[in-house]
């Protein structure tokens, strides 16, 4: 990459404000970004679609990366899926530089990949498609008895939890006192 | 991610967004799904649109009634959500009722207190309200039947209206609507002295009986009522079915009550005599009593119209709609004013029948 491609890319942060100036003026190249996710598959990103997420944002400005640095250096979110992260990019793609719509009809309907959605852009901190997915959430919780949410969304009943909770503290504790027989052992 | 697409593990924003889309109806039922979300749920101030809470007396069973609005888009939807509570021998069956669904489901709590439940979720209700106002608060008592007890269910709705209003604590119920079926003034006394002053706007009062046993053998009044604070500001009082007793005329105490040439005081008094005179007030008859009553001679009391004048006593006769009726306004200086609907015939000799110089439409009539 040239040093003056550098400058361009560096300089793009501030495009809103020099871009009124003159209408003629020849458009600045738009600077991108990389982002992985547990896959690996690198996927690449414009700084206007990036401006979606919080967390992103508030990355590139403490970095301050140029764009070579981007390319070598993308972003790990490794705590996020392969698909999901691509369904969060191509989201952010759409709505670069656009209102957001009162609605968003091309969300997951599996609840899998929605609640997975919902893990991954709270994380990011995208506001926006936070709260229409948690919308959707809302609509498959609408209308059902506790009992079928239970189901729905596999929570676990109070008496299953705390079961659970007795059998993780009991293996705690068969752990712990295995650690410790063993390093007795050791030091013998 | 997490593999297990569980809700119990959603992060706290997503569930509190969850939250702001979900109607009461769906809130109530996520509270009940795990201890996870019903914590959540308990900590106030989620900012949910609750608009009106009724709580209902009956034999044996509490009923609340939660109206709720949600925002989809631009759009506001309603949801209405019935949760009853009834005893049966040592078990508690609770039958949830969705309105907008028009679904009905039943579960029974062997061992369950109907009375628990009830406080439980009602609790819930009060923390989900944090500091936000009501549209409307109901207080109702179901028509009850048993005669022979009486005096047991009349201590028994006590006893409901107690949980109730210690639910909301010393701060009391901030609603702009009260709507209150009671069996003594006593008792809508406590209703509206748990009420927050000055932010009532309608009150409606619908006094009962009991299987037919009369209110302590008191006549029915609002001595008690009428001079808190929170009666005060409340722009529109429905006096509906204070008639009850057919024999009984409402009667309605003040302190004090000025009679204007145009209009009464306090505010609430003129509203109710606007509503008698333009025929939409469903009191036919009623006496207003008072310690005193301002009347200002020089006002002119002949604004009202020609007046049987005899002593302290002022009469005036007004046309009606309904044929053959005349409303007779009677003032007696300093003691009481009474409106009825009386027959043509009734009228004093020598009155004169005329329109009601105030007030449009100048019209009475029979409902």
């Amino acid at each position: 990459m040239s040093s003056t491609e550098q400058g361009t890319s560096s300089a793009a942060p501030a495009e809103p404000t020099t871009a009124p100036e003159s209408a003629a003026a020849p458009e600045v190249p738009e600077s991108f970004y990389y982002v992985h996710g547990k896959d690996k598959v690198v996927h690449k990103v414009s700084a206007g679609a990036l401006q979606h997420s919080a967390l992103i944002h508030g990355m590139i400005s403490n970095l301050g990366y140029t764009e070579e640095q981007a390319k070598a250096n993308p972003f790990p979110f490794e705590n996020i899926d392969g698909d999901i992260l691509q369904m969060v990019v191509d989201w952010c793609n759409q709505h670069k530089g656009k209102p957001t719509p009162p609605e968003d009809t091309n969300l997951p309907k599996q609840k899998e990949k929605l609640f997975d959605l919902v893990l991954a852009v709270n994380y990011l901190e995208i506001k926006e498609l936070l709260t229409y997915c948690c919308k959707q959430v809302a609509m498959m919780v609408k209308g059902k008895s506790p009992e079928e949410i239970r189901e729905i969304w596999m929570i676990p009943t109070d008496a299953e939890d705390e079961a659970a909770e007795k059998e993780a503290k009991k293996r705690a504790g068969k752990e712990a006192a295995g650690e410790t027989a063993a390093a007795a052992g050791d030091a013998k | 991610m997490n593999p297990k697409a569980c809700l119990e593990h959603l992060p706290e924003p997503a569930k509190r967004n969850v939250l702001m889309w979900c109607p009461y109806s769906s809130v109530i039922a996520l509270g009940k799904t795990c201890t996870t979300w019903r914590e959540f749920i308990h900590v106030p101030n989620q900012n949910l649109l609750i608009k009106r809470i009724m709580v209902k007396f009956g034999d044996n069973s509490f009923r609340l009634q939660v109206g709720s609005s949600h925002t989809s888009g631009k759009l506001q939807n309603s949801d209405l959500l019935s949760v009853q509570y009834q005893q049966l021998a040592r078990d508690c069956g609770v039958t949830y009722e969705n309105f907008s669904y028009r679904r009905q489901k039943k579960t029974w709590i062997e061992g369950g207190d109907y009375q628990d439940l009830f406080v439980k979720d009602l609790k819930i209700l009060r923390k989900l309200l944090g500091n936000s106002t009501l549209e409307n608060f109901e207080v109702d008592c179901e028509t009850l039947q048993s005669s022979t007890r009486g005096r047991e269910l009349k201590n028994q709705f006590e006893g409901f209206l107690k949980t109730v209003t210690d639910i909301w604590g010393p701060q009391g119920i901030a609603t702009k609507s009260l709507r209150m079926k009671f069996m003594n003034e006593h008792q809508a006394a406590k209703i509206l002295s748990h009420t927050v002053p000055n932010t009532l706007e309608r009150i409606s009062f619908l006094p009962m009986d009991v299987a037919g046993i009369s209110s302590g053998g008191n006549r029915l009044g609002l001595s008690v009522l009428s001079v808190l604070p929170q009666w005060k500001n409340a722009k529109f009082i429905n006096l509906t079915n204070f008639l009850a007793r057919s024999t009984m005329d409402p009667i309605l105490y003040f302190e004090s009550v000025l009679v204007h040439w145009l209009f009464f005081e306090p505010q609430h008094l003129r509203i109710a005599m606007e509503e008698f005179v333009s025929g939409r007030c469903l009191t036919k008859n009623f006496t207003i009593l008072c310690k005193q009553i301002f009347t200002s001679i020089e006002l002119n009391l002949s604004t009202l119209g020609e007046a049987v004048h005899v002593g302290k006593r002022y009469t005036w006769y007004y046309h009606t709609k309904s044929p053959g009726h005349v409303v007779e306004l009677t003032l007696v200086e300093s003691q009481k004013i009474s409106l009825r609907m009386i027959r043509g015939e009734g009228i004093k000799h020598g009155a004169n029948v005329i329109h009601f110089p105030f007030s449009s439409p100048h019209f009475f009539c029979f409902r």
